[in-house]
């Protein structure tokens, strides 16, 4: 059985606070001087005008990006972030947008997700979503400790052909994780065209599905969930990729 | 671990006052007593094993928590994000002005106290944001809306957050032939 995130965690409660933590929040409290000087930070100025700067960059950007989508129509066939958001709440569906900053990084042979940084720029070819939905079903919840609780993304590429590279990338990173020997795979079994079973028997279930410029990803962890989150998948994909 | 159950009821409803902050320091005592632990080990994560950044983060978040007690509505999703951003800050101006030091420090599993060398390889593959939503999670057993609520995040992101990390552990994993 592989080490997982609960199993390795297990540890952190072997380890304690110092016993003078309430103590060193009642000195700084009172102001007295603490026995190794708290640094400053002579960088925040910098940060400040760079911070200032960048909010008029940012708002010409905008600006421009604004124009620009005036004359240059969206490439079409997606439900707008309000449309899909009203869709998948009509349809019973708890839905959240992501936050801004959120990348996807897909080669022929993986697909991987970042964020954005300040202070760094983005992976070479990294893919910026239009936007990007959560979406919860009741039926997905967790059933065992750290163990389910099913994740539904649904991400709106700036091309079709970016959902389809995406979509078959996940797949193909799901059946190639190399094995201890060279030149061999991780078992792995196929759930169905667009779920593998990275963990099977046990059962960890990634969906890939592109339909137009929309990517579906599905996380699940048994054969129950996996069906449930295909179907809520090409459900809402129905209706938001035209 | 024992305290995140009586964390999430607190989310809920103990100290959530409809018209304004905490009346009492007693009350941000009994924050503290009941959460500066989960607080401070969520930093240890959050750092990759860094002691002192943690020690330093919790002691000036619940700083901050009791001088703006009055402000604040609903105490300890406030005082685990505060101390989320300052460990940020720490971690962020380490990179930036002592890149040798973060370097070292985060290098350093020789010292006494620091997290097991296989879960602190695992976490030097995630980002701190990452690392807090592994904690939060496969730790603390909560559900991804309470991690987004304590870490000051959406839901989708956190999603985002523990898949990446999910796949990090494999690819470690991997690497040491641990999962072949």
């Amino acid at each position: 059985m592989p080490d997982t995130w609960p199993t390795l965690l297990e540890d952190v409660g072997a380890f304690d606070p110092p016993d003078d933590l309430r103590e060193r929040v009642e000195r700084r409290r009172s102001h007295e001087t603490l026995t190794a000087p708290r640094r400053r930070h002579p960088y925040r100025l910098l940060v400040g005008s760079i911070a200032a700067t960048a909010g008029v960059a940012t708002v010409i950007v905008l600006l421009a990006l604004a124009a620009h989508s005036h004359s240059t129509p969206a490439p079409a066939s997606v439900a707008s972030k309000a449309e899909a958001m009203s869709i998948a709440k009509h349809d019973g569906f708890m839905v959240q947008p992501t936050t801004h900053g959120i990348l996807l990084t897909c080669n022929r042979t993986a697909l991987d997700f970042t964020e954005s940084l300040s202070h760094a720029p983005d992976p070479a070819g990294a893919i910026v979503p239009q936007y990007g939905l959560s979406i919860n079903d009741r039926r997905l919840k967790s059933t065992v400790r750290g163990r389910g609780g099913g994740i539904l993304l649904l991400l709106a590429l700036p091309s079709a052909a970016d959902a389809r590279r995406c979509a078959a990338a996940g797949i193909y990173g799901a059946q190639h994780y190399e094995g201890q020997t060279p030149g061999t795979t991780v078992p792995y079994r196929m759930f169905s065209a667009v779920t593998v079973d990275l963990n099977p028997p046990a059962g960890e279930f990634d969906t890939y599905i592109a339909q137009g410029r929309m990517l579906a990803v599905g996380t699940t962890y048994n054969e129950a969930q996996a069906t449930i989150a295909e179907a809520d998948l090409r459900q809402l994909l129905s209706q938001i990729a035209h | 671990m024992e305290c995140f159950g009586g964390l999430v009821a607190l989310i809920g409803s103990a100290f959530e006052s409809e018209v304004g902050g905490i009346a009492s320091e007693a009350e941000v005592e009994m924050v503290f007593r009941s959460h500066a632990g989960q607080v401070w080990r969520a930093l240890l994560v959050m750092s990759a094993g860094r002691r002192e950044i943690a020690d330093e983060a919790t002691a000036e978040a619940f700083v901050r928590l009791f001088d703006h007690r009055v402000g604040v509505r609903d105490p300890v999703p406030w005082v685990f994000r505060t101390a989320f951003r300052l460990c940020a800050a720490e971690l962020r101006r380490e990179r930036v002005l002592d890149p040798q030091e973060a370097a070292h420090a985060a290098a350093d599993i020789s010292r006494p106290g620091v997290l097991p060398s296989l879960l602190t390889d695992a976490l030097r593959e995630l980002s701190p944001d990452q690392r807090v939503a592994v904690f939060l999670r496969y730790y603390a057993d909560l559900s991804v809306l309470e991690v987004a609520r304590l870490s000051g995040s959406t839901p989708a992101t956190v999603g985002v957050r523990l898949h990446r990390a999910r796949r990090a552990l494999r690819v470690a994993l991997e690497e040491e032939g641990r999962y072949a």
